[in-house]
């Protein structure tokens, strides 16, 4: 392969910002994004993505700033499942949904009231990567560095309370307030990923990565490592097909995702059949 | 308040405004094996779960070693029925019996080498060393049900409480936990064992509550597996007593 093909597109300080600060969405995405498969809490994400987007709308309305509206509206709905989870009569899924979009509609009636929000409205739902800022470099970066404090005090506690949340209450687990503390790190890194893919796609940085990861190893620790590893190759191979062939590149990035996803499970379903004809 | 393991008393409870369980009261005295059989829908797994606090009382009180459940229970462990457990969760049977260390850690506690060594010595009290690396998923049922024990005793846990542990052992599995049970009894635990599997209480249980909504009968397994008390408990099904000690449920 021609080297200059890798570089050129480091000529642009665009891409450079874009290539760290997608590199960095993708590796949150994923590490987080392993609990959420654990949990089987994809539509959780979507729920979340959803409603930081109308975070953002009334933020862009009132002049505020736009992650601080994502983030406040993103943790009222992680905690608010918390909530349900537990006193909800009706089934989870089905009050998330009614939840949801409710507050996804009021986001469009939001930014439908606002001239020329046409723009905007197409940044939070398709993501605008090469538009990152030095400043927003440094929040994903920040985001990052919480996520991976969180992981190194918490990892164990996360994984006892996805695998078993019944028996560690049992035992007076404080369990509520470490699947608080899991949904919060959940909510942060879907704000700051709506950066990068937008509200629609947010979800595939979530999820795709760790279920990738899921068909390789059935350990969590490396799980969320294989997870991790796909994100900052998708990220990275998702920027340069955007590049060249001047594709969206959040779109890009989910679809080099689901590619990925795709040819593994080929090949570990190639090697599972080819292990039995071996046996027969 | 009492010093027994268990005190129920005048309890009553349910899930969304439907009570299951009326005025239960009960007594499990420390270091004894115990039962709650019943029909499905009698509220044994309710009665079990108003112990440790996942059903709160609407009235009536639980003491555990004589103490609100909020502090007793940590001395508590509990396995929850085999359906209710993510059985393809990637996590191996070393990770799982360590999560015993883990719960007695709370929020903010590590691990220490003695957590280690007890996790370790608990994997060999059940023969299952060999087993450490093993996806959890990858075990049978019998050896599924000793890796939770095994994180019973790392968790140092004098009370445990299993919900239907019988559910899809073979008669072979069935004999080995009842003796793993009797051996964690003899070791001075509490066990208490909600089932609707009455084979081969009368030789392991020192007490069997039978339950039906209410308390329809509680003692020791002679007095209890009566043929009056089975008809009364399970209707139709009309089981009965054999002289072996053996109960069989019958259809009419």
């Amino acid at each position: 392969m021609n080297l200059d093909v890798l570089v050129e597109p480091f000529k642009f300080s665009f891409m450079i910002r874009a290539f760290i600060g997608t590199g960095l969405i993708a590796v949150i995405a994923a590490v987080v994004g392993t609990f959420v498969v654990l949990k089987g809490l994809a539509f959780m994400g979507d729920a979340i993505a959803h409603t930081a987007f109308t975070g953002s709308a009334i933020a862009l309305l009132l002049g505020l700033n736009l992650y601080a509206g994502a983030m406040a509206l993103a943790l009222v709905t992680a905690l608010g499942v918390v909530f349900l989870t537990r006193v909800s009569p009706v089934k989870n899924d089905t009050a998330l949904a009614i939840l949801f979009t409710g507050v996804f509609a009021v986001g469009i009636i939001v930014l439908s009231a606002m001239p020329g929000f046409a723009g905007d409205l197409n940044s939070l739902l398709l993501g605008s990567v090469m538009a990152i800022q030095t400043e927003e470099i440094y929040l994903i970066a920040a985001a990052a560095l919480a996520i991976a404090f969180l992981m190194w005090v918490f990892f164990p506690r996360f994984v006892l309370v996805s695998f078993d949340p019944v028996g560690a209450e049992a035992a007076g687990f404080p369990v509520t307030l470490v699947q608080s503390i899991l949904l919060v790190g959940v909510a942060a890194a879907i704000v700051i990923s709506i950066q990068a893919v937008g509200v629609v796609l947010v979800v595939a940085l979530l999820i795709t990565p760790a279920a990738t990861g899921s068909l390789v190893t059935r350990r969590v620790l490396p799980l969320m490592m294989v997870a991790a590893c796909v994100g900052l190759f998708s990220a990275a191979a998702g920027l340069y097909i955007s590049y060249y062939l001047a594709a969206p590149p959040g779109a890009t990035i989910v679809v080099v995702a689901t590619s990925v996803f795709a040819f593994t499970l080929i090949l570990t379903r190639l090697r599972s059949w080819l292990r039995r004809r071996q046996g027969d | 308040m009492t010093s027994s393991a268990v005190s129920v008393q005048d309890v009553t409870g349910g899930y969304h405004g439907d009570p299951v369980i009326h005025d239960v009261s009960w007594e499990v005295p420390h270091g004894s094996l115990a039962a709650i059989i019943g029909p499905n829908g009698g509220g044994k797994s309710t009665l079990l779960k108003s112990l440790v606090g996942l059903v709160k009382p609407w009235h009536g009180r639980v003491f555990l070693f004589g103490q609100e459940p909020e502090q007793g229970r940590k001395r508590v462990a509990y396995l929850p029925q085999a359906e209710e457990v993510d059985w393809q969760f990637p996590i191996s049977v070393w990770d799982v019996v360590l999560q015993g260390r883990w719960l007695r850690k709370g929020l903010w506690g590590r691990l220490t080498r003695e957590d280690l060594d007890k996790a370790e010595s608990a994997l060999t009290h059940f023969d299952i060393n060999h087993l450490a690396k093993t996806q959890i998923g990858s075990l049978s049922g019998g050896q599924r049900q000793r890796v939770f024990l095994a994180r019973a005793v790392a968790q140092e846990a004098d009370l445990i409480l299993l919900d239907e542990p019988n559910t899809g052992l073979d008669a072979r599995a069935q004999h080995e936990l009842a003796d793993t049970l009797t051996r964690l009894k003899e070791e001075g635990r509490t066990i208490i064992v909600a089932t609707h599997d009455l084979d081969c209480l009368t030789e392991c249980f020192d007490q069997v509550l039978a339950l039906k909504s209410t308390v329809v009968a509680h003692g020791s397994p002679r007095d209890v597996l009566t043929a009056e008390i089975l008809t009364a408990l399970f209707a139709r099904h009309f089981p009965s007593l054999r002289e072996t000690g053996e109960v069989v449920i019958h259809e009419p």
